[in-house]
């Protein structure tokens, strides 16, 4: 997910024309504005941004500079420091999209703020991977995201090679991601919650690695991590998640609470899939009684 | 205040209409008003019809409109009706950051806004930070 969203942002503002087009333009010298309404398209190389309207605002120059710049200005010297496009706004790059009903380019921050609504949230698509927020910033100048209450699904990294039935989704939801492309890593901060089909892992900070396929490799959690699936619940100070053989693996002070055993030791692999679970160097307290009922539906 | 010539002028008292061949006008806006922004506005034309009383009227043929902002504008046709300037064919235009063609145009004529209309194609100018 991270190399998709990194070569859509990639397509760096520079200085320079941008071409559009547009129903009508509308030009407000009094306001330094111009406004284009109805299927407006703006591109710059092969970024492509559309939607419905648009607001080119225009940077203000202090009188002495002006007058300086006199020459400069007569022969066309204004450029253009912010747009705002609204209205199901589409930013493409090559396969790769983002949507949203506004986004903000702003020229000399170099970033692309991408915002929508509750029901429409913006969203950031690279075939069947996607990500969704409450705002998504692309950086027009680097590889970098900011997207903040991301909600990820992170479906190519589960490639399950031999499996007829379709990969399980993992989804990722936070109050904030960086993704960061040139370290191929996606860190999220406060409030991370990961699904997995029944299992469902909480923490307060969670790190993505990346390969450079932009397959996921590993999920970091650190801080603090608690494990439910099913009846089952396991608590550590941290835990890896290794995409390739599914597993999830706790350590720091590591506990396994099922169904009235509880067991702990060095370390804790949970197996997603098979619900396996094995305990290193385990010591804890085992209630046979509590499977009794599990024996006899076997 | 609005300054002219033509090559040949004609002009009738009665419903002071005029017909001018290749004329051109500069117009030095009050401050503060929003044709101010643009600076002194020449423009010239190949003919130019109007009824200045009732402050209508036409130009056609190659009609050109520079501003010291550095704005300019080209068409072959403009209508004045008082308030606003009106094109139905192509026009070009071009000045600080921009660089548009329309198949129309509506203005104001105090310069508060002008609208190319009916599928406009162009370029803006950005500048990144250094």
């Amino acid at each position: 997910m991270t190399g998709a969203i990194v070569l859509l942002a990639a397509a760096a503002l520079l200085s320079g024309p941008l071409d559009f087009n547009a129903r009508d333009m509308r030009i407000e010298p009094q306001g330094r504005r111009v406004l284009l309404d109805g299927d407006v398209r703006l591109t710059r190389g092969d970024l492509h941004v559309t939607g419905e309207h648009a607001v080119a605002e225009y940077g203000k120059q202090s009188a002495q500079k002006a007058r300086a710049r006199k020459a400069e200005a007569v022969a066309g010297g204004q450029t253009v420091e912010r747009f705002t496009v609204r209205g199901n706004v589409r930013v493409q790059r090559g396969s790769r999209t983002a949507t949203g009903e506004q986004g903000v380019v702003d020229v000399k921050g170099q970033t692309l703020v991408l915002t929508g609504t509750l029901e429409t949230p913006p969203m950031v698509r690279d075939g069947a991977e996607t990500l969704s927020g409450e705002r998504i910033l692309l950086r027009l100048d680097s590889e970098d995201v900011d997207v903040i209450r991301p909600r990820v699904v992170l479906r190519r990294s589960l490639a399950e090679e031999g499996h007829a039935a379709p990969p399980t989704p993992v989804k990722v939801e936070a109050d904030h991601l960086v993704l960061l492309q040139a370290r191929r890593l996606a860190r999220f901060t406060d409030d991370v919650v990961l699904r997995r089909g029944d299992a469902v892992a909480r923490s307060p900070r969670m790190e993505a690695r990346y390969d450079a396929d932009g397959q996921l490799t590993r999920l970091e959690l650190r801080g603090g991590v608690d494990v439910r699936q099913g009846d089952r619940r396991a608590t550590g100070e941290s835990a890896d998640y290794d995409a390739q053989a599914r597993t999830l693996v706790l350590q720091g002070d590591p506990k396994l609470y099922d169904q009235g055993d509880v067991l702990t030791g060095d370390r804790i692999d949970l197996a997603l899939d098979s619900k396996e679970v094995r305990v290193e160097r385990a010591r804890g307290r085992l209630r046979p009684e509590a499977h009794k009922r599990e024996a006899a539906a076997q | 205040m609005a300054r002219g010539n033509a090559e040949r002028l004609d002009y009738r008292r009665a419903g002071a209409r005029m017909e001018a061949v290749r004329g051109g006008a500069v117009i030095d806006p009050d401050p503060g008003t929003g044709i101010a922004a643009f600076g002194s506005v020449r423009f010239i034309a190949e003919r130019v019809e109007g009824e200045i009383a009732n402050r209508r009227g036409i130009a056609s043929g190659a009609v050109r409109v520079d501003t010291s902002r550095g704005d300019t504008a080209r068409t072959e046709r403009v209508f004045y009706d008082g308030d606003f300037l009106r094109s139905d064919v192509p026009v070009a235009a071009e000045g600080p950051g921009y660089r548009v063609d329309g198949r129309g145009m509506v203005a104001r004529t105090d310069g508060t806004s002008i609208r190319l209309t009916d599928g406009v194609v162009g370029q803006l100018q950005t500048e990144a930070r250094r």
